[in-house]
């Protein structure tokens, strides 16, 4: 401390400590992937329940607006949670985008590398980041209709928006591509930080690839089949 | 033994950056597999007989001095350490990317390392009481001795640099090699630094932080050091320091 003090005295500017700030992003980018998996698993689940039928689905669509709580529903309650959510989805994606390619270099080294090195986990992490940009288009349309038509949610309006709508184009893309880029996310978040991790070993990364890949594909089946319903649904409306 | 031998062709790229005529090419050499051929040994082989001007380096051909580095296949590995006979009859070899080209096969891994090893300060740092050489060593536990050695085998070969995807898009990374040392460094009792310090070395964007968790360097490490989970640890130590 003295030694310090002496220096400034002397003028000397004092040594400058390293940024904390690139330790906090690299949480935050993780945190944020996480939770926005943790999302998505649970907003799929909910989306199925037209699966049980027309009256599970419009359940969910009140309990959401609020109605068990509040008396009566909220459509708002559920704009402001989307625009909850796309501020996570740009952070989420602020972040990430500091790994991608910056310039032509950088991309034609790394597909050179990919190419070459035909390396499993260097491939996924470049179809990781095909399907981050790809997200940018397609979940920015999707956030916008609810945070702009919250009360058009439940198994009638939802159906017509699918069918009548053509919303089944978009939700047919956005499905696998974020499941995708979710599924490659959870994996690498657990080789990234070492969770969970065999004794001596390295994580077991096979176990962890085959677990996010079996949850992705049955997410994708129950995705499509309540996309389905609503199509279904839709049509008997329209015809 | 009288089984026929397999005719081996190798494509070796070719360049001498000193030579101003020299372009860079693939040049192909035929010749007979051996039993128990090893890359370094047909080479060899390739080099007495059919071509004195091909350069590639080798020092201990038992995989430890990690100077026969390559590109086989397009996949990094040591050439004393790589049996023909587990590839297939056409075989490709490139020099290590990410490195300084010396020509051909050689490039200069040395001088990355030295760099490395200066920006990393991979050495044992001690404290003043330490330095006072008439003092008896400290004992060290066995198993904490076994621990540091597992990753002291690292003979820095180059090879998790040259599998690395980020390290291709943004050569200032550090790489395993350097993480895999600040965790060698880390465990060693007898250096004095805190975790404060070690991330005014590596907690950046170039240091732990710009590493994708591509995993190439684990997979591709000719002494199977466990890189993944060593950089996971120095990630969750240096990331616990952005909280404090």
């Amino acid at each position: 401390m003295a030694h310090g003090q002496e220096l400034a005295k002397a003028g000397v500017p004092p040594v400058k400590r390293a940024s904390r700030w690139p330790a906090r992003l690299d949480l935050i980018q993780s945190l944020t992937g996480l939770a926005l998996a943790a999302f998505l698993c649970v907003h799929l689940l909910l989306d199925s329940a037209i699966l049980i039928g027309p009256e599970a689905a419009n359940w969910v669509a009140r309990f959401f607006e609020g109605e068990p709580f509040l008396g009566r529903g909220y459509p708002g309650i559920v704009s402001l949670a989307a625009v909850g959510l796309l501020l996570l989805i740009v952070v989420h994606a602020a972040l990430a985008l500091r790994k991608f390619p910056h310039d032509y270099r950088q991309y034609r080294a790394f597909q050179a590398h990919v190419k070459h090195f035909r390396h499993g986990d260097t491939r996924l992490w470049w179809w990781q980041v095909v399907t981050g940009f790809l997200l940018f288009f397609l979940a920015a349309p999707h956030l916008y209709v609810v945070i702009t038509q919250p009360e058009a949610i439940g198994a009638v309006p939802s159906a017509q928006r699918v069918f009548e709508g053509r919303a089944w184009l978009l939700y047919a893309l956005l499905l696998p591509v974020v499941l995708f880029h979710a599924a490659a996310g959870v994996y690498r978040l657990a080789v990234k930080w070492g969770w969970p991790s065999s004794r001596g070993g390295g994580a077991p990364r096979a176990g962890i690839r085959k677990a996010v890949w079996g949850v992705a594909l049955a997410y994708l089946a129950i995705g499509l089949a309540a996309l389905g319903a609503y199509v279904g649904i839709g049509m008997g409306l329209a015809g | 033994m009288n089984a026929p031998r397999r005719a081996l062709n190798i494509s070796v790229l070719r360049f001498n950056p000193r030579d101003p005529d020299s372009t860079p090419r693939l040049q192909t050499y035929g010749l007979e597999e051996a039993d128990g051929m090893t890359l370094f040994i047909a080479l060899n082989e390739i080099r007495e007989k059919q071509d004195p001007s091909l350069q590639f380096d080798f020092v201990c051909r038992a995989g430890i001095c990690g100077s026969c580095a390559m590109l086989i296949n397009g996949k990094p590995g040591l050439a004393c350490r790589t049996l023909t006979k587990l590839l297939g009859p056409e075989i490709t070899l490139a020099p290590l990317p990410g490195f300084e080209l010396i020509a051909d096969l050689s490039v200069n891994t040395g001088k990355w390392m030295r760099a490395m090893s200066e920006r990393l300060r991979t050495w044992v740092h001690a404290t003043e009481r330490d330095l006072d050489l008439r003092r008896m060593e400290e004992p060290m536990d066995p198993d904490l001795a076994e621990r540091i050695y597992e990753l002291d085998r690292c003979i820095e070969c180059g090879c998790c640099f040259a599998a690395c995807g980020t390290a291709r898009m943004r050569p200032d990374f550090v790489g395993a090699v350097g993480l895999n040392k600040i965790a060698r460094f880390r465990l060693d009792p007898r250096d004095s630094r805190s975790d404060d310090e070690w991330y005014e070395i590596v907690g950046s964007d170039d240091g732990i932080f710009g590493c994708m968790s591509l995993l190439g360097c684990h997979d591709v490490c000719p002494k199977s050091l466990p890189l993944q989970i060593q950089i996971a640890f120095i990630r969750r130590r240096m990331a616990a320091m952005g909280l404090s």
